[in-house]
């Protein structure tokens, strides 16, 4: 929590999947369950929503994701 | 309220959709959503961006129960060194001071369900504008000591004012109701790759984690502002 982290989410949001694509998750697991790249293509959604990108892409750059307080109560 | 989430397009609307996943009770939320507004101001895109919340629950298996101290919290319950979490504390209300925002470093702490039922009651009574403010504003106090999301009664009363039926609002915080609907936008945000919060997707295209800084917020607003300009122009 002490200072802003490059973290690997930004990467991972980067694969993640439409959001409509979503799978039945336990919310107290939420953290712990990898963004569903390899199923997300074959359930496509009902309003074909646009693929998410992550914004680091967009800017490119030094930019990749700020602190984030993680789901089990931390914040680093 | 996690399914009306599609972007207007009518040209009149804002140019920007932000959703954002949160907790009451975290800080970098706070910290990520005021830099979020500070660098709307300065694009000067304020009333072109539309920022709407979403329930992410930092701790679900804090106690519903109990209420302690924020610094204790972490020590009992995830065993971090109480120095460590004051200096963090410390240096997160320095940047706070930064941006001209208070922090207050010792807060109260306990399970945040029940804010997240009444915040969803509210999106489905009221719509999601009302369900943000109460939620920002009942954040915004709990940094700034203003506020105790652990007080039932205190929470309920400002539903009420934002619009909620009392007994729709303290169904909601006790649990009868809405469990549901914060559990859906809790997998939302992890289907999206969400690993914690504050969790942004901006106009349902581009996810950013974290509390970026200003300047990337900054960044950002203008290439996807130019990006919808450039949409309405030519749809």
């Amino acid at each position: 929590m002490s200072t802003p982290q490059q973290d690997d989410h930004t990467a991972q949001a980067a694969q993640a999947a439409p959001a409509a694509a979503t799978t039945a998750l336990d919310a107290a697991s939420a953290a712990d369950v990898a963004a569903p790249t390899d199923t997300a293509p074959s359930e496509p959604a009902q309003d074909d929503p646009v693929p998410l990108t992550s914004l680091t892409s967009l800017l490119g750059g030094p930019f990749e994701g700020g602190a984030v307080c993680a789901a089990d109560g931390t914040c680093d | 309220m996690s399914q009306d989430r599609a972007v207007p397009s009518d040209g009149t609307s804002p140019l920007i959709t932000v959703d954002v996943w949160t907790d009451v009770v975290c800080p970098w939320c706070y910290i990520g959503e005021s830099r979020l507004h500070d660098a709307i101001e300065a694009e000067g895109l304020t009333g072109q961006v539309h920022i709407r919340a979403h329930s992410f629950e930092l701790d679900p298996t804090s106690p519903t129960d109990s209420v302690k101290d924020n610094v204790a919290h972490l020590v009992e319950a995830k065993g971090m060194d109480e120095a460590k979490v004051r200096e963090m504390e410390a240096q997160i209300q320095e940047m706070a001071r930064e941006m001209g925002r208070d922090y207050v470093t010792g807060r109260p702490m306990a399970n945040t369900r029940g804010v997240h039922r009444v915040m969803q009651a509210l999106g489905e009574a009221r719509g999601i504008d009302a369900a943000t403010t109460f939620f920002m504003e009942l954040q915004r106090g709990y940094f700034t000591g203003t506020a105790d999301p652990f007080e039932a009664e205190a929470v309920i009363a400002r539903a009420v004012e934002a619009g909620l039926d009392e007994q729709t609002a303290r169904d909601a915080h006790s649990g009868a109701t809405h469990d549901d609907t914060v559990e859906a936008e809790v997998r939302e945000a992890a289907s999206m790759g969400a690993r914690g919060v504050p969790f942004f997707l901006f106009n349902d295209k581009y996810t950013a984690p974290g509390a970026l800084p200003t300047e990337a917020f900054r960044q950002a607003l203008r290439q996807i502002a130019e990006e919808a300009q450039e949409e309405r122009a030519g749809a």
